[in-house]
């Protein structure tokens, strides 16, 4: 399958734990990708998608601090921007709306997280 | 051959003859078969001697007599129409049995050739008038049973009534009511009052769909449900329904049609249980096992994520193994704590700093240490959420300050002061620590070997990040010096305990 190189993408990263969102942008980074981010909150993330000019992709985590991610997720399905969803519950826990999305269930590596993206770009 | 004086001698023909007959028509094992032929025998010999004795006073006493040993109370034609009514015979079988005992008896007799006159004539007359007597005497205690038996089942009715009523109206956790074919309630006793509220004035002659709630009368739910349990005998009643103050009781219980005797529906009953409170009580442990999945999913993904960190920072695969048990010992620590807490509570930030420092060896076993002074309120609350990203800066704090800082052994002079007070900003509570590291040769300090950056990163980084906690840190003359400021739990807000 000819996954399209990342380099140059856009790539917006919203993950409230640190560890693992400093790790994903590492990774990211490594791929010449332009992270966007990474934001811990729905707020937060609200705001770069609205100040980004251009995004291609996005990874996030569902629960964020408690608040679920779907604002952000309505946001870039309205503006088109495919993203993958990272959950630490059961996919049956995700509305049914977004069950067509890429989804990952944690824990998940990095380079799983890589490969939806790379297809997503396709 | 006289009438009587034939009937005497034949008498074990004739019964069986007569037997034959009645025998066809009586229920198999009922009394025909069951030595009621003593009795029947009896009923003839009666008859016999009725005959003979006629109607003088001398006469009538000797059919007294006659009949007392034949039978001792009541006749023995009484105790036969007794015995056919617990056979079940109706009245019309019971006046068979009579007519196929005249037939028989006069069908022998007439057989031996009685010439016809005027005193075969009076035989018969006599014969037929004392068989009607037995009859009679059969029918009334036919009769006499019969009400005795309604009188009975009338009573157990009753009773079995009052039985139900009772069981029905102490039944106050259980909705238990009747509706006819249509719907409408026809019955609501105190149980179905209890549970959902509106009196049984207010309830009868209501459609059962008040009892659903409006999404589901919408739906066509209450339709669905008696055809359900019209089609299939029962239907389940498992969901939420309305009360009469608009609240919402969870019911467990289900729909059956009631059938007449006809075999038509003629209305449903409905019996439901309130398990508002199980069914609470039921959400709440989804709740709790979908949170608990989460903690553990996230907390592997922290454990990958702290190995890479560890990873790529150790110089060889010892000092890796090292530091990463540490880490995870911390990691471990912290869920030992969390897990220790009841609903709703928090973990105080003394508690979680004694826990860490002891652990790690920086306090005795009474929880004091010459070099290190802690200083501050204790019960300063952190929120769940913080305490894993909490810990594991104090743990790197710690990590360093025992390796190459105020608490290493080579550092006799070193001191560790770690003040902390609760203050608030922007209107929040939140918790202002000081980690001050003094008196420490920074000159051996700088030759630390690499591994010390994840404390500062996790306190300059993590911190702000995931807490939104303002930080410093910074390498002073003569030590480390941290402040973090983190937002805290504030008693009347609800506690977040999930993050990622």
């Amino acid at each position: 399958m000819d996954e399209r190189n990342l380099a140059g993408c856009r790539v917006l990263v919203v993950e409230d734990d640190y560890s693992i969102a400093a790790a994903l942008a590492e990774e990211l980074a490594d791929q010449a990708a332009i992270v966007i981010g990474p934001a811990p909150s729905v707020e937060r993330a609200l705001k770069l998608v609205e100040e980004a000019a251009q995004l291609d992709l996005a990874v996030l985590d569902v629960n964020l601090r408690g608040e679920e991610v779907y604002p952000v997720a309505d946001v870039l399905a309205k503006r088109g921007i495919p993203f993958v969803l990272v959950t630490g519950y059961d996919r049956h826990t995700i509305p049914a709306r977004y069950l067509q999305q890429c989804i990952l269930e944690k824990p998940v590596e990095a380079a799983a997280v890589l490969a939806a993206l790379r297809r997503l770009a396709c | 051959m006289k009438l009587s004086r034939f009937i005497q001698e034949n008498v074990r023909e004739l019964l069986s003859e007569w037997n034959a007959i009645s025998s066809s028509y009586a229920p198999a094992g009922s009394g025909a078969s069951l030595g009621l032929g003593r009795h029947a025998e009896q009923i003839l010999r009666a008859i016999a001697v009725d005959m003979e004795t006629e109607s003088s006073p001398t006469g009538q006493q000797a059919r007294e007599r006659a009949r007392g040993d034949i039978a001792e109370s009541g006749s023995a034609a009484a105790f036969y129409g007794a015995v056919r009514h617990g056979d079940d015979l109706s009245v019309s079988q019971l006046a068979a049995d009579y007519r196929a005992l005249r037939a028989t008896v006069l069908k022998a007799w007439l057989k031996t050739g009685e010439p016809r006159d005027a005193e075969r004539s009076q035989q018969l007359l006599r014969f037929n008038e004392t068989l009607d007597q037995a009859f009679g005497e059969s029918l009334a205690a036919y009769d006499a049973q019969a009400r005795r038996q309604r009188a009975k089942s009338q009573a157990a009715l009753r009773e079995s009534e009052a039985r139900y009523r009772g069981i029905v109206t102490t039944a106050l956790d259980y909705a238990i009511f009747t509706t006819d074919a249509a719907g409408i309630i026809e019955s609501w006793p105190p149980g179905a009052e209890a549970v959902f509220g509106w009196t049984p004035e207010e309830a009868i002659g209501q459609h059962a769909e008040i009892t659903f709630t409006e999404e589901d009368r919408a739906a066509g739910v209450p339709a669905e449900e008696m055809r359900v349990a019209q089609a299939e005998g029962v239907a389940p009643d498992v969901r939420w329904h309305a009360c009469r103050d608009g609240n919402r009781v969870f019911i467990d219980g289900a729909t059956r049609p009631l059938i007449d005797p006809f075999g038509n529906t003629s209305g449903f009953l409905k019996v439901g249980r309130d398990s508002t409170e199980r069914k609470h009580w039921d959400e709440r442990q989804q709740v709790l096992l979908r949170e608990l999945q989460h903690r553990t999913r996230n907390l592997m993904a922290v454990v990958l994520t702290i190995f890479d960190k560890t990873r790529r920072t150790s110089p060889d695969i010892h000092a890796l193994a090292k530091s990463y048990t540490s880490r995870l010992g911390a990691l471990a620590r912290v869920q030992g704590l969390l897990s220790q807490l009841q609903e709703g509570d928090r973990i105080a930030f003394d508690a979680l700093v004694r826990a860490e420092l002891s652990a790690m060896g920086a306090l005795d076993d009474a929880g004091n240490s010459e070099r290190v002074e802690l200083s501050g309120p204790s019960g300063v609350y952190l929120r769940s959420g913080t305490v894993q990203t909490f810990a594991l800066a104090l743990h790197e704090l710690a990590t360093n300050a025992l390796k190459y800082g105020a608490l290493a052994q080579e550092q006799e002079q070193g001191r560790l002061s770690l003040r902390w007070r609760a203050m608030r900003r922007d209107g929040h509570p939140s918790l202002h620590i000081e980690w001050t590291e003094s008196c420490v040769d920074m000159t051996r300090a700088a030759a630390a070997p690499q591994g010390s950056g994840y404390g500062r990163e996790l306190i300059e980084y993590a911190l702000p990040y995931q807490l939104d906690a303002r930080t410093s840190y910074e390498l002073g003359a003569d030590g480390v010096r941290c402040t973090i400021e983190v937002p805290v739990s504030d008693a009347t807000s609800p506690d977040v305990m999930t993050h990622g």
